[in-house]
């Protein structure tokens, strides 16, 4: 479970976001809306340790942990994942060996290199691509498909109990749009709960989420079910006022 | 460089298994006087079953990669399984084209251990 309590956060000294109350339980698929600077991507930077932005009030829980003064890798180690809305890019690290690398420093164990090549491989095909895929580069020159894709094999692959994809479907074309949704489905199980942070609704025909989220000018103004992202889709964003107070499901 | 070569010398860095048992119920050496290659195994057994497995050794990548790789496999196996493990499959094991002259190398750890539970 991921718990977001009174979430305020700032950036050079202006502030993003202004009290964010969020719970996604386990085995949960909650969806974030919201039109461009509403905060979203500062959200999912900030869940993902990001030194760039301070918390200035309220606490990030992942199960009993609280997250808010642990680096990165830590975590990670605790079970949360990122996947960033632009990856970096490092020359000369290759796909399978960053993949083994980050694998054995999040589990804490060290596995046989060759079986876990042949895991890897399998899970390369599932998501349309190329064995040669793991010999390329962290990031560099991959289309906008294959990054997306990397996101997920990643997501495969370490096997976090939590989830925060960010824009993980912007760019894609409609068939990489359903593998990339097929990655994210086999990941989601009853233990394992995610949060997607997205511009349209078009991802959400093939993963279903539980629960739709609606934040502008860093808070959340609407919550709802999946009902919800097909009205934004209809009407926009604008019929939903900045300074709307929805009464969140303080109990949920 | 080979993604296969990579991970031999990934082993060979970062091995498996590279622990002394205290209380083995087997243990073996085997080495390659031509080259220098030295092995040492030490296994635990659990009803013929292979429960635990060390090795210490020193050489050339290749024999202690296939050392790393060896003592993977035989873990959980019958010392009947073991015994049938052929060349041919510690040579595909390692996933790289072993050259003649280097195949004591790679063969060295399977000796040791088949030495070991004789």
């Amino acid at each position: 479970m991921l718990q977001m309590q009174n979430l305020h956060i700032s950036v050079e000294g202006k502030k993003i976001v202004k009290g964010i109350d969020l719970v996604v339980p386990a085995g949960e698929v909650h969806a974030i809306m919201g039109p461009n600077g509403a905060g979203k991507s500062t959200l999912a930077n900030v869940l993902g340790g990001h030194p760039k932005y301070q918390i200035t009030q309220g606490s990030i829980t992942l199960d009993t942990d609280e997250l808010k003064d642990l680096s990165p890798d830590e975590r990670a180690k605790k079970g949360l994942f990122l996947s960033m809305q632009y990856i970096p890019e490092i020359a000369g690290v290759s796909i399978a060996n960053f993949l083994r690398l980050a694998y054995n420093s999040v589990k804490g164990e060290k596995v046989n290199p060759l079986t876990f090549h042949e895991v890897l491989a399998k899970k390369v095909k599932q998501l349309d691509l190329d064995e040669d895929f793991l010999k390329r580069s962290l990031g560099v020159g991959l289309s906008g498909g294959e990054k997306k894709k990397l996101e997920v094999l990643q997501l495969l692959v370490l096997e976090p109990s939590f989830a925060v994809l960010d824009e993980t479907d912007s760019g894609l074309d409609v068939d990489a749009l359903k593998v990339v949704a097929g990655g994210i489905n086999q990941f989601h199980n009853p233990d394992r709960g995610v949060l997607l942070i997205t511009h349209y609704n078009r991802l959400l025909d093939y993963v279903e989420p539980d629960r739709v989220h609606i934040m502008k000018d860093g808070r959340i103004v609407q919550s709802g079910g999946k009902e919800l992202a097909k009205n934004i889709e209809k009407e926009g964003y604008n019929v939903i006022p900045a300074n709307a107070q929805i009464p969140m499901e303080k109990n949920s | 460089m080979d993604i296969y070569r990579e991970y031999i010398l990934d082993l060979y860095k970062n091995p498996l298994n590279k622990k002394r048992l205290p209380a083995a119920d087997v243990s073996g050496q085997g080495d390659n006087a031509s080259c220098g290659d030295v092995i040492s195994m030490q296994l635990r057994f659990e009803n013929d079953i292979v429960i635990d497995i060390g090795f210490q050794g020193d050489g050339c990548a290749i024999s202690q990669a296939a050392a790393s790789l060896i003592t993977d496999e035989v873990k959980g196996k019958s010392i009947a399984d073991i015994a049938l493990i052929s060349d041919g499959q510690m040579m595909d094991m390692l996933q790289i084209p072993i050259s003649h002259t280097r195949h004591k190398c790679a063969l060295l750890a399977l000796k040791t251990i088949k030495k070991a539970i004789e």
